[in-house]
C-alpha cells in the first residue's frame, strides 16, 4: 500500500469515527433544542457554493418537542451574483441515521462511502444543482465545549481540505468542478440562536502546487463584539495539523468597513423583516500570531457578500450570517518553515 | 388549484396564533383597533384585531391602512424576486395611508413575517396558495 493511500485510509477512518451525525435525543426523552449541521464549501474559478445540511429541533411554545426538522440551506455565487435557498423538509421525508456519516434530506443527499463524501442536491425553486464527490485530504480535528456565553456551548469538526470533482448547475450553466479545492465541519451542540454569542470564522486553502496549507481561524465573540471569548488559528500541513495558536497569542483587527450591500437574504421572508443592506464587514481583516519562532499572518479582503437569516430561539430577534467569499494573503514561518500563498476563500461574520 | 388570498391569510392566522401564541399576541397588540385592508388580485381582506387575538374578514371597510397589489407579487415577494421598496417604487404594490399608519403597519408586518419563519405549518399554507396542495 502506498504512502498516500495509507494516509488516506487514516483520514478516511478518523472521519467516519468522528464526523458521524450525533442525531437530536428529544425524541427519546432528552431536552429539546439540538442543533446540528454539516457544511461543505466548494471553489471553482467560476463559481463558490455552500450547501449545508442540518436538524434543528422545532421547540414548541411549550418547551416541548414538536418535531427535528431537516433542512437544506444553500448558496452560490457566480459572475452573476448570489442564489441561495433554505428548505425545510418534514421529518418523514428525511433519513437521518445516528452514528452514520450520511445524511438524505428529501432529494438532497449526502454520505462518506468508499473513501469519498458524494453530494446531491438541487434547489427546491431555482434551478441549481449539486453534483459531487470530495476526496478528503486531512485528518479532522474537533474541537469541544466552545463557550457561546449563556447557554450550552457548541462542538465542532473540521476537516479543512478535501478535493472536490463534478458538475454544479446554476441556471442551466454548468461549471465543471475538476480537482477543485472545498471544506467540510460539522457542528452540534444544544445553544439557542439569539445568544449572547456572535463569531467570524473563515478557511484558506493554498493552491494546489507545493506544500497543501489549510488554514482555519475562528473569534467567538459576545453579541456585541465587546468581548472575545475564545480565538483560534489552525494550521495543516498537508494531511496533519501542524500548529496551533490560541488566545493570547492571536490577535484579530477589523479594519475599515466594506461598503457593498447586501442583496441577496435568505430566506426572503426574513430578508423582508430586515430589510436594510448594510452589512458592517470590514474592509480588511487581518489576523496575527505569534508563538516562540512561529508566526503567522493572515489577510481577508472581501469581495461579495449574501445574508442567511435565522429566527432567534429566545424572542423574536433575528440573527443575521453573512457569508463573505473574498482573497486570502497568508504568510509566516512556522517551525522553521517558510509558507506564502494567496488563494480565495470564505468567512463568516454570525451576529454583531 | 390556486387558493385565494384571504383563505391563505386566515389559514395563517390561525397557524399563528396556535404555533407562536406569544408573538401573535403582541401582533394583536400591535394592531388593537387598527385595521388593515388588503386587496390582491381580485381578493378583499380586513384584518381585524381586539387586542388579543386576530381575525381576517372579507366585509371591506374604511381602514387607515390599505395594501394593494397581485398574487404574482406575493410569490415574487415571497421567493425574493423583489423586495417590497421595489415593488412599491415600481407600482407593482400599492400602500396607502398616512405617515404614522403606515409606520404602524410596517412594525406589524415584519411580526407578522417573524412568525411565519417560525410557525411549522407555513410552507405547507405558501404551497396550498401557490396550488401545489
Amino acid at each position: 500500500m502506498s504512502p498516500s493511500a495509507h494516509g488516506h485510509d487514516r483520514i478516511v477512518d478518523a472521519l467516519l469515527a468522528t464526523d458521524h451525525l450525533r442525531g437530536s435525543s428529544a425524541a427519546l426523552g432528552g431536552r429539546p433544542g439540538h442543533k446540528e449541521w454539516l457544511h461543505f464549501s466548494v471553489g471553482t474559478h467560476s463559481v463558490d457554493a455552500l450547501i449545508n445540511f442540518s436538524i434543528v429541533d422545532d421547540v414548541g411554545p411549550d418547551g416541548q418537542l414538536r418535531a427535528t426538522r431537516p433542512r437544506l440551506t444553500w448558496l452560490v455565487h457566480t459572475p452573476a451574483g448570489w442564489r441561495g435557498e433554505v428548505v425545510t423538509f418534514e421529518p418523514s421525508d428525511a433519513e437521518l441515521p445516528a452514528g452514520s456519516v450520511a445524511m438524505r434530506i428529501g432529494p438532497n443527499a449526502f454520505a462518506l462511502r468508499d473513501g469519498v463524501y458524494t453530494l446531491t442536491a438541487a434547489g427546491d425553486r431555482q434551478a441549481v444543482t449539486f453534483d459531487l464527490t470530495l476526496r478528503p485530504a486531512t485528518m479532522p480535528a474537533l474541537i469541544h465545549n466552545v463557550d457561546l456565553g449563556d447557554g450550552p456551548p457548541l462542538h465542532w469538526l473540521i476537516a479543512p481540505r478535501l478535493v472536490a470533482d463534478g458538475v454544479i448547475t446554476v441556471d442551466g450553466v454548468r461549471h465543471e468542478v475538476v480537482g477543485a479545492l472545498a471544506y467540510h465541519d460539522h457542528n452540534w451542540g444544544g445553544f439557542r440562536w439569539g445568544g449572547d454569542f456572535a463569531w467570524e470564522w473563515g478557511y484558506a486553502l493554498s493552491p494546489t502546487e507545493g506544500p497543501a496549507w489549510s488554514t482555519v481561524f475562528t473569534r467567538m465573540n459576545d453579541r456585541a463584539y465587546h468581548r472575545t471569548r475564545r480565538v483560534g488559528l489552525f494550521v495543516w500541513r498537508d494531511s496533519l495539523q501542524h500548529k496551533v495558536f490560541r488566545g493570547p497569542a492571536v490577535s484579530v483587527r477589523r479594519e475599515g468597513v466594506w461598503g457593498e450591500p447586501a442583496r441577496v437574504k435568505i430566506p426572503p421572508l426574513l430578508g423582508m423583516a430586515r430589510p436594510g443592506t448594510h452589512t458592517g464587514i470590514p474592509a480588511r481583516l487581518a489576523l496575527e500570531a505569534r508563538q516562540g519562532d512561529d508566526r503567522l499572518q493572515v489577510l481577508f479582503v472581501p469581495n461579495a457578500v449574501a445574508q442567511v437569516i435565522v429566527p432567534s430561539d429566545a424572542d423574536e430577534g433575528l440573527t443575521v450570517i453573512h457569508e463573505v467569499v473574498g482573497q486570502f494573503e497568508v504568510e509566516g514561518v512556522l517551525h522553521g518553515e517558510r509558507l506564502a500563498y494567496e488563494t480565495r476563500g470564505i468567512v463568516e461574520f454570525l451576529g454583531g | 388549484m390556486a387558493e385565494d388570498f384571504h383563505t391563505f391569510l386566515e389559514a395563517s392566522l390561525d397557524a399563528l396564533a396556535v404555533e407562536w401564541p406569544r408573538g401573535t399576541l403582541k401582533l394583536a397588540q400591535a394592531l388593537d383597533g387598527f385595521p388593515v385592508l388588503i386587496e390582491v388580485s381580485g381578493s378583499t381582506s380586513v384584518v381585524l384585531s381586539d387586542g388579543f387575538g386576530l381575525r381576517a374578514s372579507r366585509v371591506r371597510r374604511e381602514a387607515p391602512v390599505r395594501v394593494s397589489t397581485t398574487r404574482s407579487v406575493i410569490l415574487d415577494l415571497v421567493d425574493g424576486a423583489t423586495t417590497v421598496l421595489d415593488a412599491a417604487l415600481g407600482g407593482a404594490l400599492d400602500l396607502r395611508g398616512d405617515v404614522t399608519s403606515l409606520a404602524r403597519f410596517d412594525d406589524a408586518f415584519r411580526l407578522y413575517l417573524h412568525g411565519a419563519a417560525r410557525a411549522p405549518s407555513f410552507p405547507a399554507l405558501l404551497r396550498r396558495y401557490r396550488g401545489e396542495g
